[in-house]
């Protein structure tokens, strides 16, 4: 038998060891100085260059992130986005279309005449992307299509909904007394109310 | 307690499907079924430590997670069926809870909803008989009870199997990239536990060697790898019977 060569073995040997720690707090200082210096160097830029400052002021500052589209991405590339087991559409779908008496024009969009204490349905499945009131409308829920369309739905009170909650086609949105003004919009354009309401 | 949170592995599908429940503005999805997940899993880490296991890690999947518990094969199977259920009972005793908050108005419709769908969900996933889900080892342990030890894993690879083909074709879930991603994940485990068979009936034999057992039922078999796992044996051979540890002994003594 021969003697076993030490050097033979030096790789197994040093990958059993266990690996010295690393000091923790030197990592975390250097990580933020990176960022900090990382920070100053747009900022400057951002202050000397006029091409780079109107890039950032259209898709940084005046831009939000559209999950409705990425959510459409998703669907059509990747099958859906959630884990969970497929359901049957049989859930809260109360009302097909919404039931006025006669209808208008008004500012943007459309005032419709309906029953006192209405209950809106939901005309397109979509997301709550605004709560709140806004001028010439009430209070106004905001949905937005998968499509990247923006259904206003104003002068709404008693609304369970909260921001970002998705929601499905003819649910339940909010109650209203005699006047629902919708509007319809895309991309800062104002569409022709004919086209979603017949 | 703080022991077990540090325990807890985000595995990278499950960091995957999070970023595009993120990307795509599911908020309260994402936190509903991660806590559904984690209250599962530490359904099955505190039976496992009232019964003095030793637990390796927790990892949490799109669909459900994983509790690595490290003990002996031969303990009681009655303790084992316990555990692999308590993850179910701990996460249906969670969403009892919900449907308590969501009667008194505390909670939203809306988040009830998602609760139950996430529940549902869940439920039906852990209890489908694949390796490394909870179905499959209450199905192990029950096999385990009628048959020898080597036929019930085998006879668990051949169920998990079955029960991934019809999985395929029944369309229970929604068709995503999560469901692919987890079906990797779990051929992955069912090839890795065939390949560890014998080791694993290595363990038990040498665990049956080396610690006392105590067994109400006795069996004699000729061939030793037909032990059972809840019973004592003795070995039929060259026309005489010897005792399991006696068997035992030569055997591993000879080998050496």
């Amino acid at each position: 038998m021969n003697e076993i060569d030490p050097s033979k073995y030096q790789n197994i040997i040093n990958r059993s060891t266990p690996k010295p720690k690393k000091n923790y707090l030197k990592g975390l200082l250097i990580r933020t100085m990176v960022v900090i210096v990382l920070f100053l160097s747009i900022a400057i830029f951002y202050k000397s260059n006029t091409d780079f400052k109107n890039i950032i002021d259209k898709y940084i500052y005046s831009d939000s992130i559209s999950f409705t589209k990425i959510k459409k991405f998703y669907n059509k590339y990747l099958g859906g986005v959630l884990p969970k087991i497929k359901e049957e559409n049989t859930s809260l779908v109360f009302n097909e279309k919404i039931n006025y008496i006669s209808k208008e024009k008004y500012y943007d969009g459309v005032h419709l005449e309906v029953e006192s204490n209405y209950l809106v349905p939901s005309l397109e499945e979509g997301m709550v992307v605004f709560i709140g009131y806004k001028e010439h409308y009430g209070n106004t829920i905001i949905i937005e299509s998968l499509d990247g369309i923006y259904y206003w739905y104003g002068n709404i009170s008693n609304t369970s909904l909260k921001l970002y909650d998705y929601i499905e086609k003819n649910t339940f949105i909010g109650e209203t007394s005699n006047d629902l003004y919708l509007v319809f919009s895309k991309d800062d354009n104002y569409l022709d109310y004919e086209e979603f309401i017949n | 307690m703080k022991n077990l949170l540090t325990k807890i592995n985000f595995h990278y599908t499950y960091i995957i499907l999070a970023l595009g429940l993120v990307l795509t503005g599911h908020f309260s999805n994402l936190i509903i079924f991660t806590s559904l997940i984690i209250i599962h899993e530490l359904g099955h880490a505190l039976l496992a430590l009232y019964y003095k296991y030793k637990i390796d890690k927790i990892i949490i999947y799109p669909y459900g997670g994983l509790t690595k518990i490290d003990k002996k094969i031969n303990t009681n199977i009655n303790n084992d069926i316990v555990v692999a259920i308590s993850g179910l009972i701990f996460q249906s005793m969670y969403f009892m809870l919900v449907l308590f908050l969501y009667k008194n108005n505390i909670i939203r419709e809306y988040i009830y909803n998602l609760f139950y769908l996430y529940h549902k969900s869940m439920l039906i996933f852990n209890i489908i008989p694949i390796i490394p889900l909870d179905g499959s080892k209450i199905v192990n342990l029950i096999l385990s009870k009628y048959f020898n030890y080597n036929l019930a894993n085998k006879l668990t690879i051949i169920i998990s199997f079955i029960s991934i083909v019809i999985f395929l074709y029944s369309n229970i879930f929604d068709k995503n990239y999560s469901i692919i991603m987890v079906i990797g994940v779990l051929l992955n485990n069912i090839y890795k536990f065939y390949k560890e068979l014998n080791f694993i009936y290595n363990r038990f034999l040498l665990e049956r060697y080396l610690y006392k057992y105590n067994y109400k039922k006795d069996k004699i078999i000729n061939n030793m790898n037909k032990m059972y796992k809840n019973r004592r044996h003795y070995f039929k051979y060259n026309g005489k019977i010897e005792e399991e540890k006696e068997y035992l002994e030569n055997f591993f003594k000879k080998k050496y």
